[in-house]
């Protein structure tokens, strides 16, 4: 019959057809006013009734079936044009990397012992950096002309009373000028101390400081607490060992060291030949600290320590000049934790 | 402090502890091992030990002390070098005290000196301690000062003119020290000196008049105790450090000078073969008394965290030669003369601890009472910012807060006045930062130095300045970017949304008042929050590899107080109406006029119609201000009465 000739031949003429316009073309071509179907669907009104009955629904399938071929190829052509766009459009936005930023060393080793510190029940404390003579020194027992001051050179603002503070025990000293005791208390801080910068000395670094006051307090308690600290930074193979040390705001006082990781206690440059490495310092507070607190020392009693935190976190992180941490030339690597496109 | 194994062994000859023994025992003790060097003294190989001196402990500042210390810890007797009482002559000496400076002296006056050189061992002994031989008698009293912890100064008699006289100096001159270095005195000096001239700055150094040489047939010696804290003052004030300024700023036994001057008199009559020519001379005026403490020996216990007997405990603290009454209790323990440091129970409590070994106490995590939480707020959103900040893609740096005054100048938007340090060591570096920005630009050069491609830090931490006098210093948080047209938009979006998450609502840029240099001035902006200014962006005029830098910052402190009084409310709603937009124009001279008029719209519109306000266009009018339109967005309202009060929140009705 015509109709299926002319279907088949549509079929063909279709499936060449590219582009919604000349799919428009086609259409008109086939169904349009005067297209080649509807010229014959026109006709069919020439035709004798009886011709015509027969005819009309033949002729109407015949529409139908060339507008279902026009709706499928135009479904096609605009999955195909969609796909055409996005695939454009994902290719302008380009491949940027997502970009997270790091923190410092020096945060990144206080975040691990405030950890610890937090987990048994410390807060955290951290004060001025411009201190008074007093709260620096004075309230540590160190008062003025005390020999205990070569320890520490100090910067001044207006000597001998307003200094950049040369160890975070301030903070404790504030601490306890402040807050009623029971207390557990870390405070992490930077420090200042006169000193010629180079490799291994800079005069601004970095101290972490913890201060404990309740009825009763030991060495026993204070070296377990050091030892969970340097647990949690080296890991509970890590040796440690408390030898009696002076600082004037304790007594006893404590020298705590670690057994040299380089060489694990046989000798070597790192550890200056004696297996072991200074730490920081530490001890029961002195009863004089405590007074001059307001607290009495028979009911009061406390430890403290301190550590410098500059050289765990040049250990941790491999950095072998200590300006580095304070220097432009500490970097992050850009794709260091990033996602990758 | 060095010490020779071989003297070592001398003075305690029953001692069987190798050097490293003692070395370890030392530091365990609290003198930690500084050094052990192979040597060869006195035709003998020998080892040198160097220990570490405690600040408290002036009496380890000797062979004498250290090797006590060494006879303690292994429990064996101890042999002082032997003395013999002095025998003086009639003759006085004209010496005058006339400063309360000076806490005890001796002074003897010797004749028939032979000065010579010393014998090689001394030469030796006095070289593994770096100190050059003189003749005789000088290298005895440097022998002494070695041996017992006491300097003494020795002159020659003969040259002295009228009076010794010790007092503090009140003038402003000029001395050259026995080393020839000239030193300039000012005010405050302990000087010992004559009617002609300066014979020492006391318990620091001798000055080149009345030295002893070859010429000497009479020497006056002298040994003497001054006040600590005046001759630190003078050693910091002069800059002269001396092995016996090193000792006598420190709090020496006034008991045991006895001791030391009669060991270094004998020393000179034995070894230079002279006689006594004087009477002894002695100011004690304020004599030492014997330091008994009143001791609970349970303390021992109780600080250490382990059951020590009573027993042990009195060993221990005889070993270190105190004396203990326990017939009852509290004890009285009586402390040797030489230990001016114990003061009290909780000293002596050290010492039978320390000698006891704190390697031997029990190292337990304690599990103490739970305790109020104390953190500051500040602290606690510090960690919070750091990682908002990380996971925008900004890196940390942490930097220098000591800064040129020049970069500080050049940098500063915040009105105070600069802090500087008065005795900074590195001076291109003497003042405090007064922004965190000038911290941030240093920190850019360096990585344009250095080539790094891309800049995106911040920095969280002090800036310091002076206002009326007062040292200030607040926590700020700055931020410093290098990127495209855009990088100011993006640097705003940041600090808008660093503050959103933080819990502040609304913020304002407005052009800033204070600009500085470093900034472009078309490109400023005040940050505000409530009616304060915060912080500070802006672009800077230089650039980044080409790329436009800008930095922002703003006042961590402020804005934590702010949010305290500020509690943002819930920005979740339930949308139970459509939204209306509605647009109006306001006239206003500049951005903060328009701020102010928009802070009073929203205040008159209330939290329950507004669902937003922004400004979606700026126009400049002939006359010098600005026409804004202004977009509302009205929730829970219907069309009329969004109408209706809009026009009237505009005053367009």
């Amino acid at each position: 019959m015509l109709g299926d000739q002319i279907l088949t031949e549509l079929s063909t003429q279709i499936k060449e057809v590219g582009s919604e316009a000349e799919l428009a073309a086609l259409w008109h071509k086939y169904l349009g006013r005067e297209g080649i179907i509807k010229a014959q669907v026109k006709a069919l009104a020439q035709l004798p009734l009886e011709e015509k009955r027969e005819q009309g629904p033949l002729w109407q399938r015949i529409q139908e079936e060339a507008q279902a071929l026009f709706d499928t190829r135009a479904a096609e052509l605009k999955k195909a044009s969609e796909e055409a766009t996005w695939q454009a459009e994902a290719q302008s936005l380009g491949l940027v990397p997502v970009k997270l930023g790091h923190l410092h060393p020096i945060t990144q080793t206080i975040r691990k012992l405030n950890e610890l510190f937090i987990s048994l029940g410390y807060s955290i404390m951290e004060e001025r950096e411009i201190e008074t003579d007093e709260f620096c020194f004075q309230r540590l027992n160190v008062p003025l002309d005390h020999p205990a001051r070569d320890m520490q050179d100090t910067f001044y603002l207006e000597e001998p009373n307003i200094l950049l503070r040369t160890q975070t025990s301030s903070v404790e000293a504030r601490v306890l000028a402040n807050y009623a005791p029971p207390l557990k208390v870390v405070c992490p801080g930077r420090v200042y101390r006169n000193e010629t910068v180079n490799k291994s000395n800079h005069f601004i670094f970095h101290h972490y400081q913890g201060v404990v006051v309740m009825p009763k307090i030991s060495l026993s308690d204070l070296f377990g607490t050091f030892t969970a600290l340097f647990q949690a930074i080296y890991g509970p193979e890590v040796k440690i060992r408390f030898r009696n040390k002076y600082y004037p705001e304790v007594e006893p006082g404590v020298g705590p060291d670690m057994q040299c990781f380089n060489c694990g206690g046989k000798g070597c440059s790192v550890c200056k030949g004696v297996g072991w490495i200074e730490m920081g310092g530490a001890g029961l507070i002195h009863p004089k600290v405590l007074t001059m607190a307001g607290l009495d020392p028979r009911e009061w009693h406390g430890f403290a320590f301190g550590l410098g935190l500059d050289r765990w976190a040049m250990a941790s992180y491999n950095i072998t000049d200590i300006r580095t941490l304070l220097g432009g030339n500490l970097g992050y690597k850009p794709y260091h934790h990033e996602n990758i496109i | 402090m060095k010490i020779l194994y071989s003297q070592i062994k001398q003075l305690i000859p029953s001692l069987a502890a190798t050097p490293a023994e003692i070395g370890e025992a030392l530091t365990m003790t609290g003198f930690m091992q500084e050094s052990l060097e192979m040597v060869n003294y006195n035709g003998q190989p020998d080892v040198l030990l160097g220990f570490e001196i405690r600040q408290n402990r002036p009496d380890c500042l000797s062979v004498i002390g250290l090797t006590r210390e060494i006879a303690a810890y292994f429990n064996l007797p101890f042999n002082l070098p032997p003395t013999t009482e002095l025998t003086p002559a009639e003759t006085e000496v004209p010496i005058r005290i006339e400063t309360s400076a000076v806490r005890r002296l001796k002074a003897v006056k010797l004749q028939n000196i032979s000065i010579k050189p010393s014998p090689q061992w001394l030469v030796d002994y006095l070289a593994l301690y770096e100190i050059n031989s003189i003749n005789l008698p000088v290298d005895l009293s440097n022998y002494v000062m070695l041996l017992t912890g006491y300097p003494s100064h020795l002159m020659d008699y003969e040259l002295l003119d009228g009076d010794t006289v010790w007092s503090i100096n009140h003038q402003s001159r000029e001395i050259t020290t026995l080393d020839g270095t000239s030193v300039k005195l000012k005010d405050e000096e302990l000087i010992i000196h004559d009617r002609h001239s300066i014979i020492a700055l006391a318990g620091i150094i001798g000055t080149d008049y009345a030295p002893i040489t070859e010429k000497t047939k009479i020497i006056l010696a002298e040994m003497a105790l001054y006040d600590p804290a005046l001759i630190r003052r003078n050693v910091r004030a002069l800059h002269v450090v001396t092995e016996a300024s090193n000792r006598l700023s420190k709090n020496l036994s006034l008991v045991d000078l006895d001791y030391a001057f009669n060991l270094l008199i004998n020393l000179l009559l034995d070894q230079t073969g002279g006689e006594i020519a004087s009477q002894v001379v002695e100011d004690y005026k304020e004599k030492t008394e014997v330091k008994t403490i009143k001791f609970e020996p349970q303390l021992v216990s109780e600080l250490g965290g382990i059951n020590i007997e009573l027993a042990q405990c009195r060993q221990l603290l005889s070993q270190l030669e105190f004396t203990v009454n326990d017939a009852q209790l509290p004890w009285e323990v009586t402390v040797p003369s030489y230990r001016t440091d114990i003061e009290l129970p909780e000293d002596v409590v050290e010492e039978v601890l320390r000698l006891y070994r704190f390697d031997k106490l029990p190292s337990v995590l304690p599990a103490l009472p739970a305790t109020l939480d104390i953190t500051p707020p500040l602290t606690k959103a510090k960690e919070r910012w750091r990682d908002w900040l990380a996971f925008q893609g900004w890196d940390e740096v942490l930097s220098w807060t000591m800064v040129g005054l020049e970069d500080n100048a050049l940098t500063n938007y915040l009105p105070w006045a600069i802090a500087t340090v008065q005795n900074a060591i590195n001076e291109d570096y003497p003042a405090l930062r007064q922004t965190i920005i000038v911290s941030l630009i240093k920190q850019a050069h360096e990585y344009a130095k250095e080539q790094v491609p891309e800049l995106k830090i911040f920095e969280l931490g002090k800036v310091f300045g002076k206002v009326e006098n007062s040292y200030q210093e607040a926590e700020h948080l700055g931020w410093l970017v290098g990127g495209g047209d855009r990088v100011i938009d993006d640097l705003r979006q940041t600090v808008s949304g660093f503050l959103a998450y933080s819990g502040v609502e609304r913020v304002y840029f407005y052009p800033a008042k204070n600009i500085p240099a470093i900034a472009n001035p078309y490109a400023a902006w005040e940050i505000i929050i409530g009616e304060e200014p915060i912080g500070f962006l802006a672009q800077l005029k230089e650039h980044y590899n080409d790329k436009i830098m800008a930095t922002a910052e703003i006042d961590l402190e402020q804005l934590i107080s702010y949010l305290q009084e500020h509690k943002m409310p819930a920005p979740t709603v339930e949308i139970t109406q459509k939204l209306i937009t509605l647009d109006a124009n306001l006239e206003a001279d500049d951005r903060r006029e328009l701020g102010i008029k928009l802070q009073d719209i929203e205040d008159k519109l209330g939290r329950e119609s507004l669902w937003s306000l922004a400004v979606i266009d700026e126009f400049s009018l002939p006359n010098g201000r600005c026409r804004y339109t202004i977009r509302a967005v009205y929730k829970e309202l219907d069309d009329q009465s969004a109408k209706k009060l809009h026009l009237q929140v505009f005053g367009l009705s």
